[in-house]
C-alpha cells in the first residue's frame, strides 16, 4: 500500500532543495494543515510531516517545528499515527467492508 | 539474506522479469484510474477528522557519496571525500537530533505517533541514534540502505536493508521515499514483505500498492 508522503511538507525539499527562509517550513506546514482540517470531512484526512534533524532539528529552526505542532494542537478530532497505524487502520477498515 | 534472495528469484525469474517490465512502462499497468470525488470519503474512527503521520528523518551520509550536496564544490568539481558535505549531515545526526529528543517531552510530539525513516547505514554506524528514544512509540520506516539515488538491483538493496534490521533489534513493515524505482520495484517489495512506502503519491487517500500485472 501506498502512504501520502508529500513532498510540499518535506523540509528537505522546502528548505535546502528551494533554499528559502527558515520560517518557510512553518507557513507551509500551518497553512497546508489548517488546509487539510477544512477539506477533510469529504476527502484527505491524513497529513504527513516528515522533517529531518540535519534540517529542522538545528538550534536555529527547531522552534519553527514546535510552532507547526503548537498549531496543530489547536484543532480538535486531530489523531497522531504512525506509518504502522495508518496501515492497520486502513487494512481493518477494509476488512470490514466499511466505506 | 540469501534465503531472501532466491525466494525473490524464484518468484520472478529473469524472463518474466523482463517481460514484465516491458509491458508495466504503461502507468495505467500499475495504477488504475480513480478519482478521488468517485469514491467514499474514509472515515476515522470516534469522530476524528485527520491524521497527522510524523516522520523524523534519520540518514547518515558517507564521504564518497552524501545524499544532499548543499555546499557545492568549487568550480563545480565535486571532491571525493565530500568531508564539508558529510559534515553538516553528520552534525545532523549528533546535534539536530538531540533537539528533536528534547523537544519531544511533554508535547503533541511526545504521543505514540512519530515514525523514524532511518537508512540501514545508521543502524550499522550510528547505532545510538537508531535506537528509538521511548521505547516502541517511534515505529521504523526504512529507506534505501545507503541513503542514495542509485538503484542497484532492488532485490539485493531490499535484502540488504532488511538483513540489517536484526542489528537493530526491531520491526518494520514500511519503505521511505526515494527508492529510485525501476519498473519491478513494487513486485520485489511484495515479495520482500513491505506492507508500505511512501513513494508513488498520487493520491491523497491510500491507494493499494502499485499493482502487478493482471492484479487489482
Amino acid at each position: 500500500m501506498t502512504l501520502p508522503y508529500t513532498v510540499e511538507n518535506n523540509d528537505i525539499t522546502m528548505m535546502i532543495v528551494q533554499h528559502t527562509r527558515r520560517s518557510t517550513g512553518r507557513r507551509n506546514a500551518s497553512t497546508h494543515s489548517t488546509d487539510c482540517m477544512r477539506k477533510a470531512p469529504g476527502g484527505q484526512n491524513s497529513w504527513p510531516s516528515p522533517s529531518t534533524p540535519i534540517i529542522s532539528g538545528q538550534p536555529f529552526r527547531i522552534k519553527y517545528l514546535e510552532a507547526v505542532y503548537a498549531h496543530i494542537a489547536q484543532f480538535s478530532g486531530v489523531l497522531h499515527w504512525n506509518g504502522e497505524q495508518i496501515l492497520n487502520w486502513y487494512v481493518t477498515r477494509d476488512k470490514r467492508g466499511e466505506q | 539474506m540469501m534465503r531472501q534472495l532466491a525466494k525473490v528469484s524464484r518468484r520472478f525469474p529473469p524472463s518474466q522479469r523482463t517481460l514484465e517490465s516491458r509491458a508495466q512502462t504503461i502507468p495505467r499497468d500499475r495504477a488504475l484510474y480513480s478519482a478521488i470525488v468517485d469514491r467514499p470519503p474514509l472515515v476515522l474512527p470516534d469522530g476524528h477528522c485527520i491524521v497527522v503521520w510524523t516522520i523524523v528523518n534519520l540518514e547518515c551520509g558517507h564521504f564518497a557519496a552524501v545524499a544532499r550536496q548543499v555546499l557545492p564544490a568549487p568550480g563545480g568539481q565535486v571532491m571525493i571525500p565530500d568531508v564539508p558535505n558529510w559534515a553538516w549531515h553528520e552534525y545532523g545526526m549528533r546535534v539536530g537530533f538531540c533537539g528533536f529528543t528534547s523537544y519531544t517531552v511533554g508535547s503533541a510530539f511526545a504521543r505514540p505517533c512519530r515514525s523514524t525513516r532511518a537508512c540501514a547505514s545508521t543502524i550499522h554506524a550510528s547505532p545510538k541514534r537508531a535506537e528509538t528514544p521511548d521505547g516502541n512509540s517511534w515505529a521504523t520506516v526504512r529507506t534505501r540502505p545507503d541513503s542514495q539515488g542509485r538503484t542497484t538491483g532492488d532485490d539485493r538493496a531490499v535484502a540488504r536493508t532488511r538483513s540489517k534490521r536484526l542489528l537493530a533489534n526491531g520491526r518494520w513493515d514500511g519503505l521511505g521515499p526515494g527508492l529510485t524505482e525501476t519498473y519491478d520495484t513494487p513486485d520485489y517489495l511484495t515479495a520482500a514483505g513491505i506492507k508500505y512506502i511512501g513513494d508513488w503519491v498520487y493520491d491523497d487517500e491510500r491507494p493499494r500498492s502499485p499493482r502487478r500485472m493482471g492484479h487489482s
